[in-house]
């Protein structure tokens, strides 16, 4: 004990000096922000008055010989677009002054005008009264000379030739536009991007503008979204909105119409917009996140759990068997056993076949390298990659890194980091990171639920991507996934709207709960799900790595933030839309859970989760019928309580089993009349040792696959845990009564906490493969 | 007893100063961040601006040659 | 090629028939069909139609397989009597075995792209070699064995090409299950396809992907594989033990009941062939090989091959060999501690493990060498016939094979005899039971399945099978038992049940039961009365 506390005395004089040395730190970085932002201040300061000097001293030399002013005037005036001789391509203002339309000072107040609000430096000059309309019209149509977007960047400084030379030869390979190219290049940044587009299009650059301001010019939502344009002042005359992508003459026309305004629309860039629509639009995103499904759907929407028909219906069951077991225990005891018995007779059985099926060679889409390398990149199109995260800060490099990998064009990637509010060390740790404008940080705002789900649909709101993701952010997905994935949507038929990529674990080595956790997963994702995508019934989706078309997912209602397991309900809602999903041949490695409790929990979360989705979708048992068909419906009903019923069941029976050998009691067998004893014993006897064997050849199966690709992240040491399953299934009986007697015994408390969100992190890990 | 309940609390003082800890360290964390983004932003005003002085000593320099008169 | 794809179909389809109508023939109108092989059919009757049908009653002591697949054949029994009473279900059950074999080996000698006729005749001589059509219409266990014994080595060669190679082997794994549930041999055959599987993966541990992993990669490897093509046969093992254990206390009864083969054997040492051979290896070793000879001609097809391979110490080879020699080793074992009846049958398998090896082995000659393929070919086609004629010869000889003489001299069997003896008897204790449907008769079907099969009033019987039958056996008088039925304990009868329990009830009876009936001093029935005084 003594030790112990000597040894805590260690670690509490460290932490004691290292606070003080951090409290230290602090102090000095304040002091040296401040240092150096005065420094900056002043140094910008002294730039902007060389600039108005030299401006003011243009003047004066011009003033000084008016004979070559005259000359000058009449040069500019006449070789409307050739530039004097000697002369760098001229700006408006500078136009302006050289034909003494506007004197030095007043374009000195024009241009810190511009730096304050930012438009157009012309409107400008004719808002302060300097000139009017018409001159400036005639020196724009006169001089206006449209650059190519290079051009325009190099003549800006911000760019050298061959840095641009490099970048076309991109372009010509992988395609899209050049600006989004140079950015994901890091060759020039987002905002000199769009001043040069700004300067190109002769339009206004969005600089700074006045939150308050802002949200009085606030257009509905509705519009906002559909034009993509933000307002951002707004008077009688004129509405000035900020646009990332210029509206053409028409949509311009329209939005005039709807706000009764002349619209003029000024260049932001995607991220600069991305904090504006953040700000002015917070709450109805993140209402169109928490409560769009529920109010459009409200029949899928589990954001209530029983609906008073149920209940009502739970409750005649319960009297009907109370009745019957009143009237005679034995034979309701008996006739419940046969049905049971019969039930999960044919869950063993469905789920044998699945397995045949996914054996398949062509279960999963398949390519080969070639075909992967004769993609032609200029035909892809915008990915979004949402990663949903909280309080996971320390693996971001990581997940930066694995992004990276990715091989696909940098500039056709939208990937979005979806970071809680009160996430703030995220925040720090990925603006420390200094990612790659790609990257882009999505700030979820406070609100209830604070889901995964809800995350997710925050974060696509907004998806520019043609297709969109969900990885985790310990995922590690194949390089090549992506581009996979765009060649299986290319050959699947039109009503595809989902591929899911398998996944598994890349601890499996770590103990034997990942051990067994990399088996399931395994035989889920490589036999299984493929195998039921052969017959076509309802897939509980993967919670990472399905990859949707982004309008499907957006006209589906996205995910349920109300659900615990969102991609299980997905999975069935897609289907009632007569969509399919299919599985592609390529991995995402994710993290298994390696600590008992953790695992209990999170399995009857998700066996809790697999009962809401049945309790929602078993809402209008008979509509749920019509929109499924009778495949898909009985499909549903095996995916949805296969999972939470077996290892409900399994105690009992085994129990029951051992009782029957302890004491040879008659009653025991009097329980299996006739055929279901054999029916009984064969599941016993059979049923347990196909499902070890299949546990023990598809673990062979996916490692023998791997070593064939040269890949060595699983062992074939893996194999021989298989023969321990029964110990996984025990666990999984722990965690199923877990969830039935949370169920049972305070059904609201656990609406709560199912809504509630009551742990560390996401529950992020799959559920789908119970 | 005593012992374990000294061990107890140390053991709580430990974790306040680490969560103390934590909390500085991410506070120097946004203050580097601070850091960055106010050269970067400085940076490119710098660049923008300098860009600016560049082209207009050119234009000085354009008017000042700007021949007196002009022969085509 | 796809013009052939079906042809190896409609050849099962036709050795099918011809299979079931000589084995038809053979029962109906020559009334001959082996002991063991009516014993199986009669173990699934007593599921289906015994006092107490449930499936316990297949018994422990037969592996369960034929009988299991016997079943459903014998639901149609009510409409066919002689479906049991004549062995005829068991005959079906063979000549499907023997179909489905052919259509494997068929299959796979085009699979590895030999010429259809080459193949055709090769197919010929196995399915036609007089041993082999024999076992395929007789109702015994071999065929079923022979087939499942040829799907292994199919796969286990398939596995060596590592084309599919999971699956091959989890073909291996359930096909040596089910070979487990038919034949004990198995255990050895298995021991053997193991250590085959350890010679294969051990001699490419420097090749391919296994170079750049080193020795854990190998041992995990093979451990891996072997639980794959183990597990199975393994698994039933241990559930067939315990289900000896659950239902007869015993987790060994197969192998220690009074019925096992080991307790049958027991008289050996009188035998006159049998009786030189126990305890002296060079007998013993003489008196296999004799018999292993003409089942071992072709594998001098495979040595000649691998000679002009030059590919003969190799591990392939040695697998062979291994796999070969398994079974016949064993019954070296048995033969030496007089455990063993050394039937011509056990000494088939090297046969049909070299015949199921055959294709892979063509097919490697062919893609090395041409020229040397048509040698081999026709060195294969000449083996086979020799070991056609060899096997003809060997059965026809009453030393070597007194099983397959009896078939062959059928007329002079006594089977014919006994048979006609066992429907006498049938028909008169229907007569008896039918006048007393409340009329018991206790019999133990060790010797008395030939009889109940013949009978109609079966609902009446007490049999071994029955849950009840030793508690009835050790009271019959309490227990309301009419009748007993007793053979005359020569040779096995010995070992029945009512023999054992009761000393020289048949010469004398009991106290409690009055002879009623002798039937050609063969059988004697007992009526049971109420004893003169109340000890035994």
């Amino acid at each position: 004990m003594n030790i112990e506390i000597w040894r805590k005395k260690g670690q509490l004089s460290r932490l004691d000096t290292e606070i003080t040395a951090n409290r230290e730190k602090i102090q000095q970085l304040t002091i040296e922000n401040n240092e150096n932002k005065q420094q900056q201040r002043l140094h910008v300061q002294e730039l902007q008055a060389e600039i108005e000097a030299a401006y003011e001293r243009i003047e004066q030399k011009l003033s000084e010989e008016p004979h070559k002013w005259t000359l000058i005037k009449q040069w500019i005036r006449n070789n409307a677009n050739a530039d004097p001789p000697d002369f760098p391509p001229l700006r408006i203002g500078e136009r302006l002054l050289l034909l003494g339309l506007i004197n030095a000072r007043q374009l000195n107040k024009c241009l810190e005008e511009q730096r304050i609000h930012g438009g157009r430096l012309g409107d400008i000059a004719v808002r302060f009264g300097y000139v009017d309309r018409s001159q400036i019209q005639d020196i724009i149509d006169q001089s206006f000379k449209r650059l190519l977007l290079g051009e325009q960047l190099v003549r800006a400084g911000y760019l050298k030739r061959d840095q641009l030379e490099e970048a076309l030869r991109v372009q010509q390979s992988v395609g899209g536009d050049i600006g989004s190219i140079l950015i994901s290049m890091n060759l020039i940044t987002p905002a000199q991007l769009t001043e040069a587009l700004a300067v190109q299009n002769q339009t206004g650059r969005l600089m700074a503008y006045n939150k308050q301001e802002v949200m009085n010019a606030k257009l509905p939502e509705a519009v906002a979204q559909r034009f993509k344009a933000i307002a951002i002042r707004r008077s009688v005359d004129q509405c000035i909105i900020a646009v990332d992508a210029l509206l053409n003459d028409e949509a311009i026309h329209q939005l005039a119409q709807i706000i009764d305004t002349p619209v003029t629309q000024v260049l932001a860039s995607p991220w600069e917009m991305e904090l504006l629509w953040d700000q002015i639009y917070q709450e109805e995103q993140l209402h169109e996140s928490t409560e769009k499904l529920k109010k459009e759907q409200p029949e899928n929407s589990a954001s209530q759990t029983f609906t008073f028909a149920q209940i009502i219906c739970m409750i005649v069951i319960g009297i009907v068997i109370a009745a019957a077991l009143l009237w005679n225990w034995f034979y309701t005891l008996v006739i419940i056993n046969v049905v049971i018995q019969l039930m999960y007779f044919s869950m063993t059985v469905t789920k044998f076949i699945m397995i045949l099926y996914g054996t398949k060679e062509n279960a999963q889409i398949r390519f080969n390298a070639k075909q992967i390398q004769d993609i032609d990149e200029r035909a892809l199109p915008l990915y979004t990659i949402l990663v949903p995260m909280y309080k996971e800060s320390n693996v971001v490099p990581q997940l930066v890194h694995n992004l990276d990998q990715l091989d696909y064009p940098k500039n056709k990637l939208d990937i979005r980091l979806l970071i809680e509010k009160d996430d703030i060390e995220a925040q720090e740790v990925i603006q420390s990171l200094h990612l790659p404008s790609y990257f882009q940080m999505i700030i979820i705002p406070e609100g209830q639920p604070k889901t995964k789900p809800k995350a997710c649909n925050y974060g696509l709101i907004r998806a520019r991507g043609k297709y969109v993701v969900i990885y985790d952010a310990e995922d590690r997905p194949d390089p090549d996934q992506l581009k996979k994935v765009f060649l299986a949507f290319q050959q699947s038929p039109e009503h595809t709207a989902c591929i899911q990529a398998k996944l598994n674990y890349f601890n499996s080595r770590q103990n034997l709960l990942t051990k067994f956790f990399t088996q399931e997963y395994s035989n889920w994702f490589e036999l299984l799900l493929p195998g039921i995508m052969q017959i076509n019934i309802p897939i509980p989706l993967g919670g990472t790595s399905n990859h949707f078309k982004t309008d499907v997912l957006k006209k589906l209602g996205a995910w349920d933030p109300y659900n615990v397991t969102e991609d299980a309900d997905l999975g069935i809602r897609l289907y009632k839309q007569n969509y399919t999903t299919r599985v592609v041949d390529s991995r995402t490695l994710e993290e298994a859970n390696s600590r008992f409790m953790n695992w209990i929990h999170q399995r009857s979360r998700w066996i809790k989760g697999y009962m809401q989705t049945w309790l929602v979708h078993m809402r209008h048992p008979i509509k749920l019928h019509q929109e499924l068909g009778i495949k898909g419906f009985w499909g549903a009903q095996f995916m949805l309580l296969s999972s939470p019923l077996l290892p409900m069941l399994n105690p009992i029976f085994w129990s029951l089993l051992v009782l029957w050998y302890a004491t040879h009691a008659g009653w025991i067998t009097a329980f299996f009349p006739g055929i279901i004893y054999y029916l009984a014993a064969a599941q016993l006897i059979l049923g347990n040792f196909l499902f070890i064997y299949t546990n023990i050849a598809g673990t062979y199966w996916v490692v023998h696959e791997l070593y064939r690709k040269k890949e060595t992240w699983l062992s074939y040491g893996l194999v021989r845990y298989a023969l321990l399953t029964p110990i996984y299934w025990a666990m999984m009986s722990i965690a199923s009564i877990k969830a039935l007697w949370q169920l049972i015994r305070k059904p609201f408390y656990w609406e709560k906490t199912v809504h509630g969100f009551d742990q560390e992190r996401y529950d992020t890990t799959k559920s789908n493969s119970l | 007893m005593l012992t374990y309940s000294a061990v107890g609390l140390k053991e709580m003082t430990v974790a306040q100063l680490q969560d103390e800890n934590r909390q500085l360290e991410l506070q120097i964390l946004a203050l580097k961040n601070e850091r960055a983004r106010a050269r970067a932003r400085y940076e490119e005003t710098i660049k923008k601006l300098q860009a600016t002085r560049e082209h207009l000593l050119q234009i000085e320099r354009g008017v000042d040659h700007f021949p007196k008169d002009i022969s085509k | 090629m796809s013009r052939n794809k079906h042809i190896p179909y409609y050849f099962g389809s036709i050795l099918f028939i011809l299979e079931l109508s000589f084995g038809i023939w053979m029962a109906h109108w020559n009334h001959f069909i082996p002991g063991d092989a009516v014993s199986r059919v009669a173990n699934s009757y007593y599921v289906l139609f015994s006092r107490d049908p449930h499936l316990g009653a297949i018994g422990f002591v037969w592996n369960p397989l034929p009988s299991l697949l016997t079943i459903p054949i014998l639901l149609l029994n009510p409409w066919c009597k002689v479906l049991a009473s004549e062995g005829i279900a068991g005959i079906i059950l063979t000549a499907l075995f023997a179909a489905f074999t052919s259509v494997l080996l068929f299959k796979a000698l085009l699979r590895r792209k030999q010429p259809f006729l080459f193949s055709f005749a090769f197919v010929l001589l196995f399915s036609f070699n007089p041993f082999l059509f024999l076992y395929g219409s007789n109702g015994m266990s071999e065929m079923l064995f022979i087939c499942f014994i040829m799907f292994c080595i199919i796969a286990f060669t398939d596995w060596l090409d590592e084309k599919r190679s999971v699956t091959s082997m989890i073909m291996i794994g359930f096909a040596l299950a089910l070979a487990l549930l038919t034949r004990y041999e198995s255990v050895v055959f298995g021991a053997a396809l193991a250590l085959s599987l350890f010679i294969i993966i051990w001699s490419r541990r420097r090749k391919g992907e296994a170079a750049h992993y080193g020795i854990a990669y190998t041992y995990n490897k093979w451990e891996a594989s072997e639980w794959i093509a183990l597990l199975p046969a393994l698994y039933t093992g241990i559930i067939w033990m315990a289900l000896n254990w659950a239902i007869m206390g015993d987790g060994l009864f197969f192998l220690r009941s009074n019925y096992s083969n080991l307790a049958q054997s027991e008289g050996l040492s009188k035998n006159p062939t049998i009786g030189p051979v126990i305890g002296d290896y060079g007998n013993t070793l003489l008196f296999v090989a004799e018999r292993s000879l003409p089942f071992l001609l072709p594998f001098l097809a495979v040595l000649i091959i691998r000679i002009l391979r030059r590919r003969v110490f190799k591990a392939g080879f040695l697998c062979l060999f291994f796999l070969l020699m398994s079974i016949p080793l064993m019954q070296v074992y048995m033969l030496h501690k007089g455990a063993s009846y050394g039937w011509l049958r056990f000494f088939v398998y090297p046969f049909v493990i070299t015949l199921a090896w055959l294709p892979y082995e063509l097919q490697k000659l062919k893609e090395q060498a041409r020229r040397l393929y048509i040698l081999g070919g026709c060195i294969t086609l000449i083996l086979l016939s020799a070991s056609a004629y060899t096997t003809g010869y060997a059965m026809n000889n009453e030393r070597l094979s007194p099983e397959e003489y009896q078939a062959i001299h059928y007329k002079k069997s006594a089977t014919y005899a006994s048979n006609l003896l066992s429907q006498k008897i049938a028909e008169d204790l229907d007569d008896r039971l039918r006048m007393d449907s409340h009329a018991s008769l206790l019999l133990d079907s060790f010797n008395g399945f030939q009889i109940i099969l013949d009978m109609d009033q079966t609902k009446q019987l007490i049999i071994t099978s029955d849950l009840d039958f030793k508690k009835k056996l050790n009271d019959p008088v309490n227990e309301h038992v009419t009748y007993i039925l007793v053979p005359k304990p020569d040779g096995v009868a010995a070992l029945n049940a009512v023999n054992e329990r009761y000393k020289s009830f048949y010469e004398q009876g009991a106290d409690f039961a009055k002879l009623d009936k002798t039937y050609s001093d063969q059988w004697r029935l007992y009526r049971v009365v109420k004893p003169m005084n109340e000890n035994e």
